[in-house]
């Protein structure tokens, strides 16, 4: 009978099958959550940080915690979100680290020069049409756009995560989409 | 220090067609935003019928969609780049931390302290499970005073099943295969094995069964 | 006479030898990964401190748990006042009774020890780590 039964891999097993094996020591669970949910991680780290150099370190420390700290998450099914905070934190550690003083205006105000409208216009789709705006951004306005729209932060988040007050977070977000909306346009 | 009211950096260049704020029925971007991030709910008037707020509401609603897809390529790329990074990863966590209780051991000399982790006992428990084709165990519990020899333990064990196996018979030789390992390898006595399925792959949303041991 | 850490390197044969043992892993509850330079350190001074011999603990083997070979000098052995102490971490293949497998590991260094050492032994300390 159980011989005729198809093998069950485990790189297809739901995320509350991983998140309890890998909570009591399965380190391939782990590594298939690592997997799953990495790539993710590194490409929003990157946003986050501003660059992928210090990547491999900030997603390997977020993975190192999530280890640690994975018989205590209650919810298996958040699991994905739970990364991503985990490595939000990370990674927002890492740049005020880089930084000791972030001068909100300072970073804010102090973007690139207007963008060079062909480089958008040039760009093969919108998507990549995206991605250079982006480069366009302060690097406090892509931060905040990376938490919000990828991570999902709520405005109050992103204040208690950046030590901004929430208005602040708001029309710092507000400067960033009407800049991509912008650049956006000039795409189109 | 105060954020000073910020000038518009772009529509400095002149060639933005954004609308003012005037222009937008006294809405700014900011609570238009709020409003497309509460779903356009509760419906406001103001801002539904107004066209120039419609305009602004369809472009922070394309801008999301292709941040959506852009993130979604990127990772996909990342994908293809490859794993290369995973292994010193693997290789930094502390894989001693789920060591979990001492299970002893039974031996009459007084020198001897014998010994096999929970961490160990419970890797057993997953590998009898996941012996039995078709089954995945996830989370495994062991209640009892285990750290006293020869002690009653309950087993508590996840499992997802493949779709089209018979649910109660899986949940029966899940049971089995984990008695007899268990017997085979340990000193403790097995009071109940619990073996809940909660997931049958292809059919996820399925909801908990739990299948008691007679 | 024999020292510990040669006393250690002998262990390490005999518990690898005894059938149905899969591997030796380090004894202690070592520091791991990120912090394996402070492990390290820590077993430097511990080493000097007591004059145990800890087990070489290679990173790799600690860390990724996939070092299938036997260190040479992965059984702790500790001499203190003329009591020996012995302290050993085991996995072992599921074709035996992990239980028995314990046991036989303890037996045969009490039976080594009786022959080899110098001085009473105080414990022999048989972990299982890893079953299968």
């Amino acid at each position: 009978m159980s011989e005729a039964s198809p093998h069950f891999p485990l790189d297809t097993a739901d995320d509350r099958t991983l998140v309890g094996r890998a909570a009591d020591g399965d380190v391939r669970a782990f590594e298939v959550l690592v997997r799953r949910y990495g790539p993710l991680m590194r490409v929003y780290a990157s946003r986050v940080l501003g660059s992928n150099d210090e990547t491999d370190d900030v997603v390997q420390d977020a993975f190192i915690t999530a280890w640690q700290q994975l018989p205590e998450l209650g919810d298996a099914s958040v699991v994905k979100s739970w990364l991503m905070r985990i490595v939000s934190r990370k990674s927002i550690d890492r740049v005020r680290a880089r930084r000791p003083h972030v001068d909100v205006d300072d970073v804010d105000l102090a973007g690139p020069e207007s963008a060079t409208p062909s480089e958008v216009t040039e760009a093969r789709s919108r998507t990549q049409a995206l991605s250079i705006a982006l480069t366009h951004l302060p690097e406090i306005q892509a931060r905040c756009w990376a938490l919000r729209e990828l991570a999902e932060y709520s405005y109050d988040e992103i204040a208690a995560e950046l030590d901004l007050p929430a208005t602040t977070v708001r029309g710092i977000l507000a400067r960033a989409r009407k800049a991509l909306i912008r650049e956006m346009e000039e795409w189109r | 220090m105060t954020v000073p009211e910020l000038p518009p950096r772009s529509s400095d260049d002149g060639n933005s067609h954004e609308p003012a704020e005037d222009a937008l029925g006294g809405h700014t971007v900011e609570e238009l935003s709020d409003y497309l991030d509460r779903g356009c709910t509760p419906p406001d008037p103001s801002i539904d019928d107004s066209p120039e707020c419609q305009i602004v509401l369809e472009s922070l609603q394309r801008l999301r969609a292709v941040s959506l897809n852009l993130f979604e390529e990127d990772v996909k790329v990342e994908s293809e780049r490859g794993f290369s990074w995973v292994g010193s990863i693997l290789d930094n966590i502390a894989v001693d931390a789920r060591a979990g209780r001492d299970i002893p051991v039974h031996h009459p000399s007084p020198s001897a302290h014998l010994v096999m982790s929970e961490g160990a006992v419970r890797g057993l428990i997953r590998a009898a499970g996941d012996s039995v084709g078709g089954v995945l165990i996830g989370s495994c519990k062991l209640e009892g005073d285990v750290t006293v020899p020869r002690a009653s333990v309950v087993v508590t064990v996840e499992a997802s099943v493949l779709w089209g196996e018979r649910i109660a018979d899986a949940a029966d030789r899940i049971r089995g295969a984990i008695y007899s390992e268990l017997m085979k390898h340990t000193e403790l006595q097995v009071e109940a094995i619990h073996v809940e399925i909660h997931d049958v792959l292809i059919a996820r949303t399925r909801p908990t069964t739990e299948l008691e041991t007679p | 006479m024999t020292t510990p850490s040669q006393l250690g390197v002998e262990l390490s044969q005999i518990v690898a030898a005894v059938p149905g043992v899969q591997r030796l892993y380090p004894p202690t509850h070592p520091v791991i990964g990120a912090l394996a330079g402070a492990a390290d350190a820590a077993r430097g001074a511990l080493t000097s401190a007591t004059e145990s011999l800890s087990a070489s603990m290679g990173r790799g083997s600690i860390a990724s748990g996939t070092a299938a070979s036997v260190s040479p000098q992965i059984v702790a052995v500790t001499s203190h006042l003329g009591e020996i102490q012995v302290a050993i971490r085991i996995g072992v293949l599921t074709s035996a009774s992990a239980a028995e497998v314990c046991r036989s590991v303890h037996d045969s260094v009490a039976d080594y020890l009786s022959k080899h050492a110098a001085g009473s032994v105080a414990a022999i300390s048989v972990k299982v780590a890893r079953i299968g």
